[in-house]
Protein backbone atom coordinates (compact mmCIF):
# COMPACT_ATOMS: atom_id res chain seq x y z
CA UNK A 1 0.00 0.00 0.00
CA UNK A 2 2.89 2.89 0.62
CA UNK A 3 5.83 2.86 -1.32
CA UNK A 4 8.74 4.80 -0.36
CA UNK A 5 10.57 6.75 -1.82
CA UNK A 6 14.68 7.95 -1.29
CA UNK A 7 14.85 10.75 -3.87
CA UNK A 8 14.72 14.18 -1.82
CA UNK A 9 12.17 15.71 -4.12
CA UNK A 10 10.09 12.45 -4.67
CA UNK A 11 7.95 12.34 -1.10
CA UNK A 12 9.17 10.01 1.65
CA UNK A 13 5.67 8.31 1.47
CA UNK A 14 2.73 7.64 -1.11
CA UNK A 15 -0.68 6.30 -0.46
CA UNK A 16 -2.93 5.42 -2.52
CA UNK A 17 -6.38 4.08 -0.99
CA UNK A 18 -9.83 3.46 -2.16
CA UNK A 19 -11.61 6.35 -0.90
CA UNK A 20 -14.09 4.35 1.88
CA UNK A 21 -14.60 4.34 5.78
CA UNK A 22 -13.18 1.17 6.07
CA UNK A 23 -9.82 2.26 4.69
CA UNK A 24 -8.87 5.13 6.71
CA UNK A 25 -7.29 3.53 9.61
CA UNK A 26 -4.74 1.42 7.55
CA UNK A 27 -3.74 5.12 6.29
CA UNK A 28 -3.37 6.92 9.85
CA UNK A 29 -1.30 3.87 10.26
CA UNK A 30 0.93 5.01 7.82
CA UNK A 31 0.55 8.64 9.09
CA UNK A 32 1.94 7.93 12.32
CA UNK A 33 4.51 5.85 11.62
CA UNK A 34 5.85 7.97 8.67
CA UNK A 35 5.48 11.51 11.18
CA UNK A 36 7.83 9.25 13.83
CA UNK A 37 9.84 8.96 11.48
CA UNK A 38 10.70 12.31 10.21
CA UNK A 39 11.37 13.19 13.38
CA UNK A 40 7.69 14.31 14.61
CA UNK A 41 7.32 13.71 18.79
CA UNK A 42 4.66 11.29 19.11
CA UNK A 43 1.94 13.63 20.94
CA UNK A 44 2.56 15.60 17.92
CA UNK A 45 2.52 12.60 15.39
CA UNK A 46 -0.94 11.88 17.18
CA UNK A 47 -2.24 15.33 16.53
CA UNK A 48 -0.91 14.85 12.81
CA UNK A 49 -2.60 11.85 12.42
CA UNK A 50 -5.82 13.57 13.92
CA UNK A 51 -5.73 16.35 11.56
CA UNK A 52 -5.01 14.45 8.52
CA UNK A 53 -7.70 11.58 9.02
CA UNK A 54 -10.25 14.34 9.22
CA UNK A 55 -9.00 15.45 5.83
CA UNK A 56 -9.23 11.68 4.44
CA UNK A 57 -12.41 11.41 6.20
CA UNK A 58 -14.05 14.95 3.99
CA UNK A 59 -12.54 13.35 0.75
CA UNK A 60 -14.55 10.30 1.81
CA UNK A 61 -17.54 11.95 3.32
CA UNK A 62 -17.85 14.97 0.74
CA UNK A 63 -15.89 15.38 -2.03
CA UNK A 64 -16.89 11.57 -2.87
CA UNK A 65 -20.34 11.84 -1.47
CA UNK A 66 -22.11 10.35 -5.05
CA UNK A 67 -18.92 8.21 -5.87
CA UNK A 68 -18.22 4.43 -5.00
CA UNK A 69 -15.30 3.97 -6.29
CA UNK A 70 -12.94 6.82 -5.97
CA UNK A 71 -9.92 7.44 -4.90
CA UNK A 72 -7.20 9.33 -2.98
CA UNK A 73 -3.40 9.77 -2.87
CA UNK A 74 -1.50 10.79 0.19
CA UNK A 75 1.92 11.79 -0.34
CA UNK A 76 3.90 12.66 2.93
CA UNK A 77 7.36 14.89 2.25
CA UNK A 78 9.64 14.75 5.52
CA UNK A 79 11.38 18.21 5.70
CA UNK A 80 14.05 19.73 7.62
CA UNK A 81 12.01 20.33 10.46
CA UNK A 82 8.91 20.21 8.96
CA UNK A 83 6.46 17.81 7.86
CA UNK A 84 4.77 18.56 4.92
CA UNK A 85 1.57 16.45 3.51
CA UNK A 86 -0.35 16.50 0.37
CA UNK A 87 -3.64 14.54 -0.67
CA UNK A 88 -5.08 14.59 -3.65
CA UNK A 89 -8.71 12.94 -5.53
CA UNK A 90 -9.90 12.93 -8.23
CA UNK A 91 -13.93 14.01 -6.90
CA UNK A 92 -15.55 17.68 -8.14
CA UNK A 93 -13.92 20.38 -7.03
CA UNK A 94 -14.82 21.09 -3.59
CA UNK A 95 -16.41 24.69 -2.84
CA UNK A 96 -13.29 26.85 -1.14
CA UNK A 97 -16.23 28.35 1.11
CA UNK A 98 -17.38 24.95 2.62
CA UNK A 99 -13.24 24.05 3.84
CA UNK A 100 -12.81 27.82 5.53
CA UNK A 101 -12.41 26.80 9.33
CA UNK A 102 -15.70 28.19 10.99
CA UNK A 103 -16.45 27.35 14.58
CA UNK A 104 -19.43 26.37 15.59
CA UNK A 105 -20.76 29.20 17.94
CA UNK A 106 -23.08 26.65 19.50
CA UNK A 107 -22.12 23.01 20.41
CA UNK A 108 -23.36 21.01 17.54
CA UNK A 109 -23.15 17.62 15.94
CA UNK A 110 -20.93 17.91 13.11
CA UNK A 111 -18.88 20.91 11.11
CA UNK A 112 -15.68 20.37 13.78
CA UNK A 113 -13.56 18.73 11.09
CA UNK A 114 -11.90 21.00 9.10
CA UNK A 115 -11.68 23.43 12.29
CA UNK A 116 -9.44 20.67 13.53
CA UNK A 117 -7.24 20.43 10.78
CA UNK A 118 -6.79 24.11 10.81
CA UNK A 119 -5.99 24.11 13.97
CA UNK A 120 -3.09 21.33 14.29
CA UNK A 121 -1.74 22.71 10.72
CA UNK A 122 0.58 25.75 10.33
CA UNK A 123 -0.12 26.00 6.63
CA UNK A 124 -3.92 24.43 5.41
CA UNK A 125 -4.00 25.00 0.99
CA UNK A 126 -6.95 24.12 -0.64
CA UNK A 127 -6.05 23.88 -4.42
CA UNK A 128 -8.09 22.92 -7.51
CA UNK A 129 -6.39 20.83 -9.93
CA UNK A 130 -5.53 22.81 -13.29
CA UNK A 131 -7.39 20.17 -15.30
CA UNK A 132 -11.00 21.51 -13.56
CA UNK A 133 -11.43 17.64 -12.08
CA UNK A 134 -9.73 17.02 -8.55
CA UNK A 135 -8.33 18.60 -5.38
CA UNK A 136 -4.91 18.89 -3.77
CA UNK A 137 -5.53 19.53 0.36
CA UNK A 138 -1.61 20.88 1.03
CA UNK A 139 -1.05 20.82 5.00
CA UNK A 140 2.44 21.48 6.73
CA UNK A 141 3.69 21.52 9.98
CA UNK A 142 6.63 22.81 11.13
CA UNK A 143 8.38 21.38 14.48
CA UNK A 144 11.21 21.44 16.34
CA UNK A 145 13.36 18.31 16.70
CA UNK A 146 13.92 16.56 20.13
CA UNK A 147 17.84 17.55 21.19
CA UNK A 148 19.49 14.22 21.08
CA UNK B 1 -14.59 -0.35 17.46
CA UNK B 2 -16.48 -2.94 19.44
CA UNK B 3 -18.81 -2.45 22.67
CA UNK B 4 -20.24 -3.50 25.84
CA UNK B 5 -22.77 -2.36 27.86
CA UNK B 6 -22.73 -3.39 31.20
CA UNK B 7 -25.52 -2.34 33.69
CA UNK B 8 -24.73 -1.05 37.06
CA UNK B 9 -26.34 0.63 40.23
CA UNK B 10 -29.09 1.86 37.77
CA UNK B 11 -26.74 3.45 34.94
CA UNK B 12 -25.87 1.62 31.78
CA UNK B 13 -22.24 1.78 31.04
CA UNK B 14 -21.36 1.62 27.35
CA UNK B 15 -17.81 0.53 26.87
CA UNK B 16 -16.47 1.61 23.39
CA UNK B 17 -13.11 0.29 22.75
CA UNK B 18 -10.93 1.04 19.24
CA UNK B 19 -11.43 3.34 17.09
CA UNK B 20 -14.51 5.54 17.14
CA UNK B 21 -14.76 6.56 13.14
CA UNK B 22 -16.23 6.66 10.31
CA UNK B 23 -16.56 3.55 9.55
CA UNK B 24 -18.02 2.88 13.18
CA UNK B 25 -19.44 6.19 14.31
CA UNK B 26 -23.27 5.26 13.00
CA UNK B 27 -22.82 1.93 15.23
CA UNK B 28 -21.63 4.33 18.10
CA UNK B 29 -24.53 6.90 17.72
CA UNK B 30 -27.33 4.18 16.52
CA UNK B 31 -25.86 2.10 20.61
CA UNK B 32 -25.49 5.84 22.35
CA UNK B 33 -29.35 6.64 21.32
CA UNK B 34 -30.69 3.28 22.05
CA UNK B 35 -29.00 3.23 25.54
CA UNK B 36 -30.51 6.46 26.30
CA UNK B 37 -33.67 5.35 25.21
CA UNK B 38 -33.67 2.85 27.79
CA UNK B 39 -31.75 4.23 30.79
CA UNK B 40 -31.89 7.30 32.53
CA UNK B 41 -28.23 7.45 33.15
CA UNK B 42 -25.69 6.79 30.72
CA UNK B 43 -21.80 6.31 31.12
CA UNK B 44 -19.61 6.11 28.49
CA UNK B 45 -16.70 4.34 28.80
CA UNK B 46 -13.86 5.90 26.51
CA UNK B 47 -10.95 3.91 28.71
CA UNK B 48 -10.07 1.56 25.74
CA UNK B 49 -10.84 3.98 22.75
CA UNK B 50 -7.34 4.38 20.44
CA UNK B 51 -8.73 6.73 18.01
CA UNK B 52 -11.77 9.42 17.72
CA UNK B 53 -12.44 11.26 14.83
CA UNK B 54 -14.96 14.41 14.42
CA UNK B 55 -17.73 11.80 13.58
CA UNK B 56 -17.48 10.07 16.71
CA UNK B 57 -17.32 13.19 18.63
CA UNK B 58 -20.76 14.33 16.52
CA UNK B 59 -22.08 10.96 17.56
CA UNK B 60 -21.43 11.86 21.57
CA UNK B 61 -22.65 15.41 21.06
CA UNK B 62 -26.01 14.19 19.42
CA UNK B 63 -26.16 11.53 22.61
CA UNK B 64 -25.40 14.53 24.86
CA UNK B 65 -28.53 16.85 23.35
CA UNK B 66 -31.01 14.12 23.42
CA UNK B 67 -30.15 13.28 26.50
CA UNK B 68 -30.68 16.81 28.10
CA UNK B 69 -33.79 17.60 25.68
CA UNK B 70 -35.12 14.02 28.04
CA UNK B 71 -34.09 15.09 30.53
CA UNK B 72 -31.76 12.04 31.46
CA UNK B 73 -28.31 12.37 32.72
CA UNK B 74 -25.55 11.17 30.53
CA UNK B 75 -21.64 11.65 30.98
CA UNK B 76 -18.13 10.36 30.21
CA UNK B 77 -15.57 8.42 32.03
CA UNK B 78 -11.96 7.48 32.07
CA UNK B 79 -11.48 9.00 28.83
CA UNK B 80 -8.53 7.79 27.33
CA UNK B 81 -5.64 10.17 26.28
CA UNK B 82 -6.75 10.17 22.54
CA UNK B 83 -10.35 11.16 23.37
CA UNK B 84 -9.41 13.94 25.78
CA UNK B 85 -6.99 15.17 22.78
CA UNK B 86 -9.83 15.55 20.83
CA UNK B 87 -12.09 16.85 23.06
CA UNK B 88 -9.72 19.04 24.14
CA UNK B 89 -8.64 20.18 20.29
CA UNK B 90 -12.63 20.39 19.79
CA UNK B 91 -13.50 22.61 22.36
CA UNK B 92 -15.67 20.24 24.24
CA UNK B 93 -13.93 19.10 26.97
CA UNK B 94 -15.99 21.43 29.22
CA UNK B 95 -19.42 20.83 27.14
CA UNK B 96 -19.72 17.27 28.73
CA UNK B 97 -19.84 16.15 32.15
CA UNK B 98 -16.31 14.22 32.65
CA UNK B 99 -15.48 11.58 35.42
CA UNK B 100 -12.22 10.37 35.88
CA UNK B 101 -12.99 6.78 36.56
CA UNK B 102 -16.11 4.73 35.70
CA UNK B 103 -16.79 4.00 39.55
CA UNK B 104 -16.75 8.12 40.12
CA UNK B 105 -19.30 8.09 37.33
CA UNK B 106 -21.61 5.69 38.86
CA UNK B 107 -21.37 6.80 42.59
CA UNK B 108 -21.49 10.49 41.63
CA UNK B 109 -24.90 12.41 42.19
CA UNK B 110 -26.97 13.86 39.41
Amino acid sequence: MSDYQSKESEPSVRVTFPAQAGELQRVREVVRRTCVECGCSAALANDLVIAVGEACQNVVRHAYRDVDDGEATLEIFCRDGAVEFRLHDNAPPMDNEKLKPVWPKKVQAGGLGVCLIHDIMDEVEHLPLPSGHGNLLRMVKSFKRDPE
Amino acid sequence: MTHEIIEKQGSSVVVLRGDVDLSSSPEARKLLLSCIDGSDRVLVDLSGVTYIDSSGIASLVEALQVSKKNGKQFALAAASEPTRRVLELARLDKVFKMHATVEEGINAEG
